[in-house]
């Protein structure tokens, strides 16, 4: 196990490094830089002194420079300073929006897991009865549904027919509980029936798949109760392949569920992000990108590991 | 409009795509960052004094513009009273009278205007002290007032002051004409064609935060501030003519300039001036750890992309100028960053926020239905946010004037008045019309020939330039950042070329606003785009020197006309109102005639404010409370 992370370890190192290349190269291939979008409309300056704000962003310098100097930065720990936030370094923004988008992906995983392992058991179990049916219909539903168009909805006729919407600003649970919750609340139920409907469907696959086998006849056969054959037996072993795309998805929801954030007013890591790409903002969506990348590696090398926890027969050397 | 700020936001709830959300993300503040005032410094206003009077105009000061017996465009009055009495009935909502969205324009210009407001009732008793304003906004992308961003903080106005102001609020004469005011001083004397004397107002007091600690405004605070300013990129220009500031006492500015300068004091007027403290200045973090200054609020901190909280300032100088009540009413702002439009939307409906700018007419009518209570304001655009197109002017074809004329000859803008904006528009052009007495819009006979529609002469035009049919290939147009009604437009002029004239367009719509910025400013549009500011500014002259004079920065379309230098040069050092006027509009005409620009329509501003919101108006270069309009909260009061 050890050689296994050792190994997985190094490979991450070098899979963020060709990403730190990838990413500022296409953000230097936007259009336009973070002085235009800064000057706005009309605040248009003379060639002199643009030139001065250009160098005082050090967007001026050739970009091997201006990436070599960005890399070394990274490797001291410095992801840098916000260019257009020069008082909010990359590190404290992410930072600020990093609880928020937690909790949001925290309960939106919650209540898909609760929705999907029960829903897909049932319907694996009850296949082909119009319990299986009407599940099935539901997961199609919920992954057909964009999650944006949900939440308009939602805030409309929250407010047309109940007279409610969230709370203007985010609060955290420990500032105020009730706030908090009634902000989280909508979000987390699109979020969570979205991704819920993708991992109903890979449960009820992965325990149909799992129903088929020998020892789940040998089990019954024993005189187990069906209770007690599902939960003990068919529910581990299905759980590998659900666990792989719950890693996925965890990758997924911490990049920021961008139109959740924007239209529910949370200021998490994808709106952070969003704005960075909008304001050509690079070393915001460079120190993103980086965070964002190993945050995924690890995920994965995580879900990787669990396996050998879920199957014995797995083993890494 | 001037706003400032890079949310913009604002400002622009529309009814939006995913695209235009995720385009009006980045483009939405900056829209209203822009902001552009017009110079008009009228006579002065119950309470304003004169601004000084220039040698020969004498009944005038400097730069005043005398109404010239405009023909059209003259400011509506209510028809059911005369100038100056209460009108008998108000109409200021939809619950008293419905709106129907059928009524003409003047029906809705006069109904909601906002010099009704003073006889809501509310006013009968005055102005009530207490509460908290709420209403949409974010924080800028830094405090520094010197920096390369400065014209944006415009939009955070409220914690600071400058010399000279506008009048904004619902006791104004007209919201939809320029009026100069004080602000920390009155309107200057003016003893000669260069000199400038202002006295400071008695009592005016730093905040009582650090590092200024409350302690007493001075003059060489003003004259700390110019000489910054002289420095920095966004206000140098406005200081450029200055030769020298001097304090001959502790209350007394005196500002000479090298030249005499007509665009001066309205460019002390703008929002750019904001006056700072030395020691906030020099200390480390300088003027980006937050907005200090003498201001009717203190701000109290706030968070990026999710708000921020303001309170009473209990020490300032002012008093309300038509009440004589002292500023500011509210005990509190609370400002909160919504980037969707559709939430922005929910929660004025919920009553979560004080104050909406609707998109446009549709929206309205949405808001008025289901709270029918709301009262609206209509208010006209500024000279700095009338959307034109831009042409490549250095190569073929549009080099050709006849080819400019012709396509703008094309176009019906009859027909975008009414498809587009449901009649709620009016012809635009980037030149300030209340400098010349008139409330906006220009008329179509002082726009020249060229707005008309007519392809017939069109197709002439471009014959004799060798065009026979279209223009021989596929033109480039380059959209601005933008949904609804906008959008709207450039989609209707680029059928119509090619309906009218068989001119192959393509569409290219930028994704996001620093796509479209970078083609705009940087030139590297190949053949026209669609830009949405001019100037900004309380003056002619960034509409005229500013736009159109071949060594002016802001001069994007590269406008190489040397009658149009000569006479912008002109108009700068013309202190006599008449002959300014005089030639402003022959720099109008000959900009119209050579269709350096392709002028179109432009929608009104709507203001919508819950009914016991009081003093918070839209103005005709100002949307409040944000951008240019945000000093105007410190008259705003709540009868709650």
């Amino acid at each position: 196990m050890t050689n296994y992370l050792i190994r997985r370890t190094i490979a991450a190192v070098i899979v963020l490094f060709l990403l730190s290349i990838v990413v500022f190269r296409l953000v230097h291939w936007l259009p336009g830089d973070v002085l235009i979008v800064k000057l706005g409309q009309g605040g248009r300056i003379s060639p002199d002194k643009l030139a001065e704000a250009r160098k005082q962003l050090g967007i001026d310098r050739p970009l091997v420079v201006q990436y070599t100097t960005w890399l070394g930065h990274i490797l001291r720990g410095d992801f840098g300073h916000s260019l257009l936030f020069p008082d909010r370094s990359v590190v404290s923004l992410y930072g600020s929006g990093l609880p928020i988008t937690l909790e949001l992906s925290l309960l939106g995983l919650i209540i898909a897991l609760l929705i999907a392992i029960p829903v897909g058991v049932i319907s694996a179990v009850q296949q082909d009865t119009w319990l299986d049916y009407v599940t099935r219909v539901a997961a199609i539903l919920g992954l057909a549904v964009p999650g944006f168009w949900l939440g308009t909805l939602s805030l409309l006729y929250g407010q047309l027919w109940f007279h409610w919407t969230p709370p203007l600003r985010y609060v955290s649970f420990a500032q105020n509980p009730g706030s908090n919750i009634q902000t989280f609340i909508l979000p987390s139920l699109i979020l969570g029936f979205g991704v819920g409907a993708g991992l109903t469907r890979i449960t009820r696959s992965s325990v149909l798949e799992a129903l088929r086998n020998d020892y789940v006849r040998t089990a019954r056969a024993k005189g187990l109760r069906s209770g007690t054959v599902i939960i003990r037996h068919v529910l581990r072993n299905s759980l590998i392949p659900v666990v792989t795309v719950l890693g996925l998805s965890v990758a997924t929801l911490l990049g920021g569920q961008v139109i959740l954030e924007q239209l529910f007013g949370l200021p998490g890591i994808g709106l952070i992000t969003l704005n960075g790409v909008l304001t050509r903002d690079y070393t915001v969506i460079q120190g993103g990108a980086l965070m964002l990348g190993a945050v995924t590696i690890f995920t994965n090398l995580i879900v990787d590991c669990s396996y050998a926890f879920l199957d014995p027969r797995i083993r890494y050397s | 409009m001037e706003s400032g700020g890079y949310w913009r936001t604002t400002l622009l709830a529309r009814r939006a795509t995913r695209r235009g959300v995720l385009a009006a993300g980045g483009a939405t503040a900056l829209f209203l960052a822009a902001c552009s005032g017009s110079n008009n410094n009228k006579a002065p206003s119950s309470g304003a004094s004169s601004s000084s009077s220039s040698s020969g105009a004498a009944s005038a000061p400097s730069g005043t513009p005398l109404s010239n017996g405009a023909p059209s465009g003259a400011p509506l009055t209510n028809a059911s009273a005369p100038a100056g009495q209460a009108p008998s009935q108000l109409f200021l909502d939809a619950k008293s009278k419905p709106v129907t969205g059928k009524e003409t324009i003047e029906e809705l210009r006069d109904r909601f205007a906002q010099k009704n407001f003073k006889y809501l009732p509310g006013w009968k008793n005055g102005p009530k002290n207490g509460g908290t304003l709420r209403f949409l906004f974010d924080l800028p992308t830094s405090w520094d007032l010197t920096d390369a961003g400065a014209s944006q903080i415009a939009s955070w106005a409220m914690f600071h002051n400058k010399l000279v102001d506008f009048e904004i609020g619902d006791l104004s004469a007209n919201t939809n004409i320029q009026t100069l005011t004080g602000d920390l001083a009155d309107p200057p004397q003016q003893p000669d064609n260069q000199t400038y004397v202002f006295k400071l107002r008695p009592g005016i007091k730093w905040q009582n935060v650090p590092p200024v600690n409350g302690r007493a405004l001075t003059a060489d605070d003003i004259k700390y501030c110019i000489e910054v300013y002289q420095k920095a990129p966004v206000q140098g220009p406005i200081y450029r003519d200055v030769d020298s500031v001097q304090t001959p006492d502790a209350n007394t500015v005196v500002i000479k300039l090298k030249q005499p300068a007509s665009y001066f004091l309205g460019n002390m007027a703008e929002p750019d001036n904001l006056v700072f403290s030395r020691e906030q200045h020099d200390a480390p973090g300088g003027l980006g750890t937050g907005p200090i200054g003498t201001g009717p609020f203190i701000y109290g901190g706030g968070t990026l992309h999710q708000g921020y909280k303001a309170r009473k300032n209990p020490d300032y100088f002012k008093k309300d100028q038509w009440t004589g009540k002292q500023l500011p009413y509210l005990d509190g702002l609370e400002v909160t960053y919504i980037q969707d439009p559709d939430a922005a939307s929910a929660a004025f409906r919920a009553n979560q926020i004080d104050q909406i700018t609707p998109a446009d007419k549709q929206h309205w009518l949405d808001f008025l239905k289901t709270n029918p209570a709301l009262i609206t304001q209509i208010c006209t655009p500024p000279p700095s946010a009338q959307p034109y197109y831009a042409w490549n002017l250095d190569k073929p074809p549009f080099n050709d004037p006849r080819v400019r004329q012709a396509l703008s000859l094309a176009i019906d803008r009859e027909a975008i008045l009414a498809g587009v904006y449901d009649g709620m528009a009016g012809y635009g052009y980037a030149q300030d019309q209340s400098y010349f007495g008139q409330e906006w819009p220009w008329t179509k006979d002082q726009l020249g020939k060229y707005v008309n529609f007519d392809v017939k002469t069109a197709k002439q035009l471009l014959a004799a330039a060798g065009f026979t049919n279209g223009l021989g290939r596929t033109i480039d147009f380059h959209y601005f950042v933008s949904v609804g009604s906008p959008f709207d437009n450039q989609q209707l002029v680029a059928d119509q070329w090619k309906r009218n004239l068989g001119i192959d367009v393509n569409n290219i719509v930028p994704p996001d606003y620093a796509t479209w910025a970078d083609q705009f400013f940087n030139k590297k549009y190949a053949d026209v785009i669609m830009a949405w500011f001019a100037g900004p500014s309380l003056d002619p002259d960034a509409y005229a020197y500013g736009a159109l004079n071949s060594k002016s920065t802001k001069n994007y379309f590269h406008v190489n006309d040397p009658q149009i230098d000569q006479w912008t040069e002109a108009q700068r050092t013309e202190l006599d109102t008449k002959k300014r006027q005089a030639i402003l509009q022959q720099i109008m005409q000959r900009d119209l005639d050579q269709c350096y620009r392709l002028w179109t329509l432009n929608g009104y501003k709507i203001n919508l404010r819950y009914p016991y919101v009081y003093g918070l108006t839209d103005q005709i270069h100002a949307w409040c409370p944000q951008g240019w309009g945000s000093k105007g909260v410190e008259g705003v009061w709540l009868d709650k």
